[in-house]
């Protein structure tokens, strides 16, 4: 059996009354939904937080799944509008990158890699969330268009246009570092 | 730094294993789910008569109301009371009254318009 068809398995018990079927959905998910959420907020706790109300909203909005698209779209698509939510509720205020860069530290700590993978996500977390959405989950699908523009319910021109400036962006704020 | 290393990192991000508790934590947020009542629908049946007088009653008003404005001598008693009304207002310095609103009105679309929150996003 593939694992849609799982899937689709465990929400037709699910529907049908059988509320434990559902922790199926959620063994099966909830690596992938987890690592979306941390790719939003850098926080693993948050992350969990964020996971598991998408995966009440997914239990809660089960109904309204057609199954015309694979149930991993719907599920990606609702779970990223639950993040952007989130994060727009508990947004930070905006740090301009080049002070944020410039607390990092010496030229020293900034050639480590660990230092060089902080100042990207810094500078991704600084990007308007308009281009953020679409860089984050552009690299979550490994560098796929539509599954992007599927789960930020655009077209993938759209997408494309925004990816493009978006990483336009990326690479003004980090050109001069390292 | 170059969009190739920019690319590299981003591909290459750690994975984050969910904690051991974090599906029991989910299936006991969704068995709560699951029992809670759902939210009360509104009583559409008993509230339709009330609706529905509600909404004769206004045609009514409304049905009179053009009634007596067709009228050529209500008019002008309307006229004259409102008349009167406007006087009295100018007394108490209506004008002042009115500006002291639109100040508020404004001050209040202001404040609701920082606290809005749409400054913290971009």
């Amino acid at each position: 059996m593939s694992q849609g068809e799982e899937d689709e398995t465990a929400i037709g018990r699910v529907l049908d009354g059988e509320t434990t079927a559902f922790s199926a959905i959620v063994e099966r998910w909830q690596g992938p939904l987890i690592n979306l959420a941390y790719r939003f907020c850098r926080d693993r706790g948050r992350a969990e937080d964020m996971a598991q109300e998408a995966f009440i909203r997914a239990f809660r909005g089960l109904k309204s799944w057609r199954r015309e698209a694979a149930f991993s779209t719907w599920l990606f698509a609702l779970a990223t509008n639950v993040y952007r939510d989130e994060m727009r509720k508990f947004a930070p205020v905006s740090v301009p990158m080049d002070e944020n860069v410039a607390a990092e530290g010496s030229e020293e700590e900034a050639a480590d890699e660990a230092d060089r993978r902080r100042l990207v996500h810094n500078a991704v977390q600084s990007l308007p969330p308009k281009y953020r959405d679409p860089v984050l989950l552009f690299y979550f699908h490994d560098q796929n268009i539509a599954a992007t523009a599927r789960s930020l319910r655009l077209r993938e021109g759209t997408v494309k246009a925004r990816l493009s400036r978006g990483r336009a962006l990326l690479e003004s704020k980090l050109s001069s570092r390292l | 730094m170059k969009s190739e290393d920019i690319d590299q990192v981003l591909a290459n991000e750690r994975e984050v294993a969910p904690s051991p508790d974090f599906l029991a934590s989910v299936m006991r947020a969704v068995r709560r789910e699951a029992t809670s009542l759902p939210p009360l629908k509104f009583p559409w049946r008993r509230a339709l008569p009330g609706f529905l007088a509600t909404f004769v009653a206004l045609a009514r008003t409304i049905w009179d109301l053009v009634n007596f404005l067709r009228d050529a001598a209500s008019y002008a008693v309307i006229k004259e009371q409102l008349d009167h009304l406007a006087a009295l207002a100018a007394g108490f310095g209506l004008q002042w009254i009115l500006l002291a609103a639109v100040v508020t009105l404004i001050s209040l679309a202001l404040s609701l318009k920082l606290v809005g929150g749409r400054h913290y996003l971009s």
